[in-house]
């Protein structure tokens, strides 16, 4: 199978090369840092080989995003899991294959977690944010670092870079208030720092209760309750350093520190309202990113970051010795990268991008084992672009050594995992692109499956995941109304190999490699900028994902062939935002049909579709160099009851305020 | 429906015969002691709230998967523990929930959901239901006026428990508590206090009292080192023995006779086996009770049928519907259930009934 992709790749790739003299490329292969040309972002949706989504601050501010969770909730083709509120932990599943594959990035460096292997993306205010991509598969920029390489899809996140227009500073100052005793101050200020320098601060708090109000169905009985135990107290701030040396190179330089206390609720659990678990997060961040660009041909760059996570979880209850249980981990990582890039024409380039890092994890745990591990990733990549066909393949290969201080310890791995990904315009004068992509991806086995007290197990191996995508894309113009519009629709398939599952012997679980998935679905995205007059224009945006995820284990198994957990057949999103002089307001809605709570699809097992609705109202007062927003949310605004984890309910109808200060 | 129906024609059954006998000295036809039902309890998955009873008509072979719902109209709770059948009440600790729920065992209807902190096992002596609280505690509650009546502290992390003479045995686990768990606590039934602990191998989990006085503790140890042990304590010379080979997870007593389900987490092939085995001339009489090659799968729990001797064996892998294989007493498959999520503990409902005409 493999061997055909690669023969077709070869084959197109050859007669490409061979147009490549008459067509004329305008954008670059590769580009530094995506968002610095804000209008090329749309088209690069269309002209991804591989299936991109992307959205721009201009747009989740209208639709009164909050969270890194609630921008995700709007991409097709993803399951977040949100065990509700502002506390509730948050993941987010690409198209079927569980969190632990999807790789999330903070300004072009992958954050980590060894630990559990999943990253929670509600830990992420988008205050600070620029824009928040979604690349299933491999995307298309061929010079970053190799962890980038290695995620079945990657969340991006990019950071506002300050632009100083007549003054040599900025000063934003916002404050949030809401619904459930939510209070959100936060602050950023930019400094011009010479000719070459820059550095911008930013700080915010927020707290919230939580305490939302819920219906709880027990067979005859439904009773009105709140969630308890559900407030979070939040402090988060970011150092930035930007330097453009010229022919120097260019740096930037961030320090990011999050301290968080919050209590969890909990599942909703029949005839007990008792809940006193809490969790204090803290992590730190320092990395380093410099880049330069040495001539025409050559580019380099280098990053390196120190992360450092303290965990700890307490509960209170009888049957913990001396009445208190309490859970204390550290991670540390070192992380290393550099890359370069070579392009000898404008339309060919390679590049080569070498990881190392180093991680542990301390508990204090009785039977602590006290795991580390070192990864080597090394990727190589070729890229081909013209304006009509874009071809890009990459291999990654992985070497890890695993230690552990007690006990036994996991095998060391190593594994070579390719991707090919191709997008063809097929018509000269029209934006209309067939594309192709294949990725091969594995998950690591994180610590908590291999070491985890007694439910651990050393010898697991990776979980494979396989992808493929055949998609087409299109955008364009209509005349004067129709000013910008885009459409992509994708079919995919996946199959999850050697899945980590926890699998109960008689007297405890284990962790063991015994799952296989196979995944079939469709992707559909919608966006257009309609022009209705002058001063009046209306942004609709939609998307669709049809998603057959079923468990091929075992044909004996009794959920065999049947959909997995979690993850609705039909999920999909829309938004309408109107602009105009006055008052800017978008509606929008987010769904998911029936879902099942376990992997067997009984009716017991069943949870029911939802909707939900949301409106957003805006405007901008300007007083010379100042301007001033006010912004008002509704959230959920039917006030429709649904869970999305079962037990773990949503909340209902809620308000936001946010009041935003530029100067 | 159908069950309330039955079940009433069979306790009646038993109290006509009863009250007959004595009024009457002219010989009546023997009555004959029946199984009626078998009630399944299936724990569920923590968090689901999705705690459940099944009731298995033995007669009619009809199964009913929730007969607690389907009485009640509210869910049992979240993770069910134990269950046990004294007298015509079925006891259902619901850890999660907090919760004894005591269940009128001839219709299904919940009676009482007495509120206790994390409660596990179950033990019945003399009127009295007895329950481990994983808080360090075991209480006696009265089977007629369903009050809690007295609390006796333990160990911590208590598990099984069982009645022997005028003294409960309990098991005090590893548990969550971290260091401890390697002592059987003993408490006076009479002065509902803890009177001495007797050392045993690491984690015991569970603990039966056989007819000659005899305990059987199987210890689960840590999963690493110190593996899983079945102990025998003499009853009269406290003199403990390792019953060697075994490991065993829970058992099931008819007569003198023992159905232990084991499982050897690193052996090859089915992992999970039956053994029986001989209380009085302590001796194992089948390594494996299962003569017709059916596979067993995980085992969560055994019960053995008090009149026929068929031998019930729950099988889950915890998430997906569990089943209960009924084999005859000679080891041979009759049927198959499927039930609901875990199921773990099984109890048998019995009565008489006169010869019909």
């Amino acid at each position: 199978m493999r061997y055909s992709f690669l023969k077709c790749f070869v084959c197109i790739a050859g007669v490409s090369f061979a147009c490549k003299l008459a067509a004329q490329d305008t954008t670059d292969v590769w580009t530094l840092s995506e968002v610095e040309v804000v209008g090329k972002n749309r088209p690069r949706v269309t002209q991804s080989a591989a299936p991109l989504q992307v959205l721009e601050r201009d747009f989740f501010e209208k639709l009164g995003i909050q969270d890194l969770s609630e921008a995700v909730k709007r991409f097709s083709g993803v399951t977040v899991q949100d065990y509700g509120g502002i506390g509730g932990l948050k993941t987010v599943s690409v198209r079927g294959m569980g969190a632990k594959h999807t790789g999330v990035s903070y300004d072009g460096l992958p954050l980590s977690d060894l630990q559990s292997g999943q990253i929670d993306i509600g830990k992420f205010s988008l205050d600070n944010i620029e824009s928040v991509s979604l690349a299933v598969g491999q995307d298309d920029d061929i010079f970053q670092a190799a962890r980038m390489f290695s995620s079945s899809g990657t969340l991006k996140m990019r950071t506002v870079t300050p632009q100083f227009e007549g003054k040599p500073f900025n000063l934003r100052a916002q404050l949030k208030g809401g619904s459930f005793g939510l209070f959100n101050p936060a602050l950023r200020y930019e400094q011009q720092l010479g000719e070459k320098w820059s550095a911008s601060l930013s700080g915010s708090w927020q707290r919230a209760d939580g305490d939302y109000p819920f219906t709880l169905v027990n067979g005859d009985i439904v009773e009105e309750k709140r969630r308890n135990n559900s407030d979070v107290d939040i402090y988060q701030t970011e150092l930035n350093l930007y330097g453009d040396l010229g022919k120097g190179g260019s740096l930037r330089m961030k320090a990011y520190y999050y301290d968080s206390e919050r209590g969890l609720p909990g599942s909703v659990v029949l005839y007990n309202d008792h809940a006193a678990e809490r969790l204090w997060n803290q992590n730190f961040f320092g990395q380093v990113h410099y880049l330069n660009k040495i001539n025409e041909k050559w580019s380099v760059q280098a990053n390196g970051r120190f992360n450092w996570l303290h965990t700890r979880y307490t509960d209170i209850g009888e049957k913990y010795e001396n009445g208190m249980m309490e859970n204390i981990y550290y991670q540390r990582e070192y992380y290393f990268s550099g890359a370069a890039l070579y392009q000898p024409f404008e339309s060919f380039s390679l590049s080569l991008a070498q990881d190392i890092s180093w991680g542990d994890l301390d508990n204090n745990f009785e039977d602590a084992q006290f795991p580390s591990r070192l990864t080597s990733l090394t990727a190589l990549s070729a890229k081909y672009k013209t304006d009509r066909f874009t071809a890009v393949a990459t291999l990654l290969g992985t070497v890890v050594k695993e230690k552990v201080e007690v006990g036994e310890k996991a095998p060391d791995k190593q594994r070579l995992s390719p991707s090919v990904s191709l997008s063809y315009r097929l018509l000269k004068n029209e934006n209309l692109r067939l594309r192709f992509s294949y990725k091969d991806a594995f998950r690591l086995p994180t610590f908590n499956d291999l070491y985890y007290d007694w439910h651990g197990t050393p010898s697991l191996r990776p979980e494979k995941a396989q992808q493929f995508n055949l998609g087409l894309t299109w955008s364009g113009r209509f005349g004067s109304v129709v000013r910008y519009m885009s459409l992509t629709a994708d079919a995919y398939y996946n199959k999850v190999k050697d899945k980590i599952v926890a699998y109960p012997t008689m007297f405890i679980w284990k962790m063991e490699n015994m799952g296989t998935v196979d995944i079939k679905g469709t992707d559909i995205n919608l966006f257009a900028d309609l022009r209705l007059t002058d001063k009046l224009s209306l942004l609709v945006s939609g998307s669709y994902t049809f998603q057959k995820a079923v468990d091929v284990t075992d044909e004996s198994d009794k959920n065999y062939k049947d959909q997995i957990p979690y993850t609705p057949r039909h999920s999909g999103s829309g938004s309408v935002s109107f602009e105009n002089p006055w008052v800017n307001i978008t509606y929008s809605l987010v769904g998911a049909g029936e879902r099942y709570i376990n992997p067997q699809n009984t009716e017991k097992n069943r949870i029911e579709p939802y909707v939900e609705q949301s409106l957003s109202a805006n405007r901008t007062f300007r007083f010379g160099n100042t301007s001033f927003r006010l912004q008002v949310e509704v959230i959920n605004l039917a006030d429709k009851q649904y869970d999305i984890i079962k037990y773990y309910p949503m909340p209902g109808r809620s308000y936001r305020v946010s009041l935003v200060f530029d100067y | 429906m159908k069950f309330l129906k039955l079940c009433i024609i069979v306790f009646t059954g038993l109290a006509f015969c009863s009250s007959c006998n004595e009024d009457n000295p002219l010989p009546e036809p023997e009555p004959t002691e029946f199984t009626s039902g078998v009630f399944i309890m299936n724990a569920g998955k923590k968090d689901q709230n999705n705690a459940s009873i099944s009731y298995y008509n033995t007669e009619t072979g009809n199964l009913t998967a929730d007969i607690y719902m389907e009485q009640n109209n509210r869910g049992l709770g979240d993770k069910a523990e134990s269950m046990i059948m004294y007298g015509s009440k079925l006891y259902v600790t619901v850890y999660a929930s907090n919760r004894l729920d005591i269940i009128d065992a001839r219709s299904g209807v919940s009676l009482k959901q007495l509120e206790m902190e994390s409660p596990r096992c179950l033990a019945a002596a003399g009127g009295k239901v007895f329950v481990t609280l994983y808080g360090g505690h075991v209480c006696q509650v009265d089977t007629v006026s369903m009050e809690l009546e007295k609390t006796a502290d333990v160990g911590l992390n208590p598990q099984g428990i069982c009645v022997k003479g005028n003294e409960l045995f309990v098991a005090i686990t590893k548990g969550i508590g971290g260091e401890r768990g390697e002592t059987l606590d003993v408490v006076d039934i009479t002065s509902f206090t803890k009177t001495r602990e007797i050392p045993v191998v690491l984690n015991p989990q569970y603990v039966y009292a056989d007819s000659e006085g005899d305990l059987y503790v199987f210890s689960y140890g840590d999963y690493k080192n110190i593996k899983y042990v079945m102990t025998r304590i003499d009853g009269e010379t406290g003199e403990q023995t390792e019953i060697e080979g075994l490991k065993a997870g829970k058992m099931a007593v008819k007569g003198d006779v023992a159905y232990i389900m084991c499982n050897d987490y690193y052996a090859e092939g089915d992992k999970n086996s039956i053994v029986v085995y001989d209380l009085k001339n302590e001796v194992i009489l089948s390594a494996n009770f299962v003569t017709d090659g059916t596979e067993l799968g995980t085992l969560n729990g055994i019960g053995v049928d008090p009149v026929s001797g068929d031998v019930y064996v729950s099988q889950s892998d915890s998430n997906n519907n569990g089943d209960v294989s009924i084999f005859s007493s000679d080891g041979k498959l009759k049927s198959k259930l499927e039930v609901e999520v875990y199921p773990a503990d099984i109890a048998f409902a019995t009565g008489y009934k006169l010869p019909e005409e």
